[in-house]
């Protein structure tokens, strides 16, 4: 009967075609342009209060955007590496000249930018998490906005143990001072490179060392932020396609690496990624904040511009 | 990557192939189309080399000319997609979901002509079409999740294409009695092989992919046969057959990457297929009145259960028969009146699962007039004909499973299914609580409707001596 009916339609010109609906309900119960929740004790961010950085001891969170051109395969892209840190930081000495702080620095987590094609190295939650921590001397040639905050070198050596400074790399697996940090059973470290969905393209195991040194000035009593002076070599030591075996060289690019040094416990106003309350933060509460710490703009990202390396 | 390099190669490789054709969606000629389609027992003239070969030795010579154009207002409106359900990237695929509305109709030439041999008995012919709007054209399309990263669009499987592909049909046709006489033939269709040698001298830039194409071009063809039995002035009876018939493009693309030499090259294969035509089977009874008026009746089975899909993987479609009743009437002994009418049944089961091959039945209605006039002392006949296809509306919708646990997408599956893998765990890529339940970017979910209406119409001129 309803395909006479239909039919009857058809004929008459009667029928049309509607939009229909779906069986499957919303998951998402707020609407997409729904107001953010009100702070429920979550993590809480502003942009800083001003005046001078009266007394520096207390969590801070280190954010390193670190520009380097990458060579890989026949091209030159710019790639860059937002790293977070977590400082714990106690005023050791002060006096006319300068105050010397004390930095004991936690990496949370590293995140690449894109290369062409939508590939992107990934740095698994485990390397840093398995990372030994680094005390770091830092010095303040003041308290007032605009007074200078230097740093000595950070050396951050992945993959790899009981290397100098300026010392060689290995570049054998079978070279002793080569390590499983991780613990995953590859040597060094492994990165996994992902394409534009995040579906793993191909793996690679490397050493690494990070160099940095940071210059910059004081903003305000919970915020200090400036130029990074970084030099990163890397060894591959495998990987699973040629894709992931990419040269070692990681020159600066022609674009300004920064840095942002901001109070993570709101003493003095700023952020509070205090999430459970304790007084203290962790880097498993860094990286829960990590997404309201971008939505909120705290540490604006910079774009890829790969003429700069060209 | 390799998806990436695989469609820069494809992208340079596919000159060759074709649609359909519009001789299997509307019929051959405008006498055919006004009659619904019903002319298995009465085709005379070069068309019979598509509805059945054994009428022509019941022709004359001829040489014809036609035009065939329709206009498509067929509709695909999607439902709206519930929230919660996008897999990762959802929001960033080349082309957005969005519905498909009012495609593209088709205009082309028929020609042909019927040349009787030896004698009045032995006839053959041959009938032509050509698109205007391009020749061996080809588009293809994933049925399920996957057109996601294409068109993420849906389109209809079978009247889509299917009017506007390139075809010839030649016959033979031997009148053995003058009450009886049988014919065979063949319907040609383009084919191509292709082999593309990609070198991609940056893996970061596939823009930069050198391409060397390999490309042959060839037919691939199906046997028709046919029966025309005129026992009585007033009964005519015909049966045909047509073997299955597409349009295939084969060949592989193989790529090498430069910083992956120590692998073997990446070996893409292409097996597509496009403008499938089912073996059919048709009969047909026509009753001539002494007037000249002509009824005709006419059964047709189809084996769409053989249906291969683009990607010549069979697609579960069902077999069908499809009814016809066409009637002629002459005015005068010079002018003709016809009309006809038509079910046509989807061969296609509903699409409640991981696939979205769209289709509706359709009625079909036609209409048209012909009238013969003396040129030069030969004579010339003029056809016309309107055609109307009614895609009756329905609505599709993808089935909730109630305890939620939809399959995670692979090969063999067809129920709707999960794109993202739910973890138990949480993975240094992936937490697990974004993994959990069902994500999908299948431009078909939740559902969608469809239906609309084609009209085609066509002028042919044929010269009898």
């Amino acid at each position: 009967m309803r395909r006479l009916l239909a039919l009857a339609l058809a004929l008459g010109g009667c029928s049309s075609v509607e939009r229909g609906e779906g069986l499957f309900p919303d998951l998402d119960a707020a609407a997409p342009d729904a107001a953010p929740p009100a702070n429920d004790g979550g993590p809480r961010v502003d942009m800083g209060a001003t005046g001078p950085l009266e007394d520096a001891a207390g969590q801070w969170l280190l954010w390193v955007e670190d520009r380097k051109c990458l060579e890989a395969l026949g091209t030159s892209v710019e790639n860059i590496i937002w790293s977070t840190y977590l400082v714990d930081i106690a005023e050791v000495s002060e006096d006319d000249l300068q105050v010397v702080l004390r930095q004991h620095v936690q990496l949370c987590g590293q995140e690449l930018s894109p290369l062409v094609a939508g590939l992107r190295t990934v740095v698994p939650p485990a390397i840093p998490d398995s990372l030994e921590s680094h005390y770091l001397s830092g010095f303040l040639l003041g308290r007032e906005p605009g007074d200078a905050y230097f740093t000595a070198e950070l050396v951050d050596l992945w993959g790899a143990s009981d290397i100098a400074p300026t010392e060689a790399l290995p570049s054998s697996v079978d070279d002793p001072r080569v390590e499983d940090t991780e613990g995953d059973d590859a040597p060094g470290v492994t990165f996994v490179v992902v394409n534009r969905n995040g579906e793993p393209a191909c793996d690679v195991q490397v050493v690494q060392r990070t160099r940095l040194r940071f210059r910059g000035t004081v903003v305000g009593p919970d915020r200090i932020e400036g130029e990074v002076q970084s030099a990163v070599d890397k060894v591959v030591l495998a990987a699973s396609s040629g894709l992931c075996s990419s040269d070692t060289e990681l020159p600066p690019s022609e674009g300004q690496s920064r840095f942002v040094l901001r109070r993570a416990v709101g003493a003095a106003g700023g952020l509070d990624l205090d999430l459970d309350g304790s007084g203290a933060i962790d880097c498993g509460e860094v990286r829960d904040a990590e997404q309201l710490l971008m939505q909120a703009g705290t540490f604006p990202r910079a774009t890829p511009d790969d003429g700069l390396c060209r | 990557m390799r998806s990436i390099l695989f469609a820069a190669a494809l992208g340079a490789s596919l000159p060759v192939g074709a649609h359909a054709n519009p001789f299997d969606l509307f019929g051959a000629g405008a006498r055919a189309q006004a009659m619904g389609g019903a002319v298995a027992a009465l085709s005379s003239d070069y068309m019979a080399t598509f509805h059945n070969p054994a009428g022509l030795p019941f022709g004359r010579n001829e040489i014809g000319l036609g035009i065939v154009g329709s206009f498509n207002r067929t509709s695909i409106l999607l439902s709206p997609r519930p929230s919660g359900y996008d897999p990762p990237a959802y929001g960033q695929r080349l082309n957005p979901r969005v519905d498909r509305e009012d495609p593209d109709g088709v205009l082309g030439a028929t020609v042909g002509l019927t040349l009787k041999l030896f004698d009045d008995d032995v006839a053959i012919g041959a009938a032509f079409f050509v698109p205007f709007d391009g020749f061996a054209r080809m588009r293809t399309a994933f049925p399920d999740e996957q057109e996601q990263y294409f068109t993420n669009r849906l389109r209809f499987e079978l009247v889509g294409d299917r009017a506007a592909g390139e075809v010839i049909a030649l016959g033979l046709g031997y009148r053995l009695l003058p009450w009886f006489s049988m014919g065979m033939g063949l319907m040609v269709v383009p084919a191509a092989r292709t082999i593309n040698n990609v070198y991609t001298p940056n893996s970061t830039d596939p823009s930069t992919s050198l391409i060397n194409v390999d490309i042959e071009q060839s037919a691939r063809a199906a046997l028709t046969a046919g029966l025309r039995v005129d026992p009585y002035d007033w009964l005519r009876i015909g049966a045909a057959f047509q073997d299955e018939l597409f349009v295939g493009l084969e060949g592989y693309n193989q790529v090498q990457l430069r910083g992956d030499e120590d692998a073997e090259p990446i070996i893409q294969p292409l097996n597509v297929v496009r403008q499938y035509s089912p073996p059919r089977l048709s009969g047909s009874v026509a009753l001539v009145a002494p007037n000249g008026l002509t009824g005709t009746v006419e059964g047709t089975w189809q084996g769409w259960s053989n249906y291969l899909d683009a990607r010549a993987e069979l697609a579960g479609f069902e077999d069908t028969y499809d009814w016809k009743l066409g009637v002629e009437y002459p005015v005068n002994p010079r002018t003709y009146f016809r009309g006809g009418v038509g079910w046509s049944p989807s061969p296609v089961p509903p699409q409640t699962g991981r696939t979205n091959y769209v289709d509706n039945d359709r009625v079909v209605l036609g209409l048209g007039a012909g009238r013969d006039f003396e040129v030069w002392g030969e004579e010339l006949t003029v056809d016309l004909a309107i055609q109307l296809h009614a895609l009756l509306v329905e609505e599709t919708r993808k089935t909730v499973r109630a305890d939620g646990d939809y399959p995670d997408c692979a090969e063999g599956v067809t129920e709707l299914c999960d794109e993202v893998p739910d973890l138990a765990e949480d993975t240094p890529l992936q937490r697990a609580a974004d993994t959990q339940g069902l994500q999908t970017g299948n431009p078909g979910f939740p559902g969608y409707t469809h239906g609309g209406y084609i009209m085609a119409a066509s002028i042919d001129v044929k010269w009898r001596f």
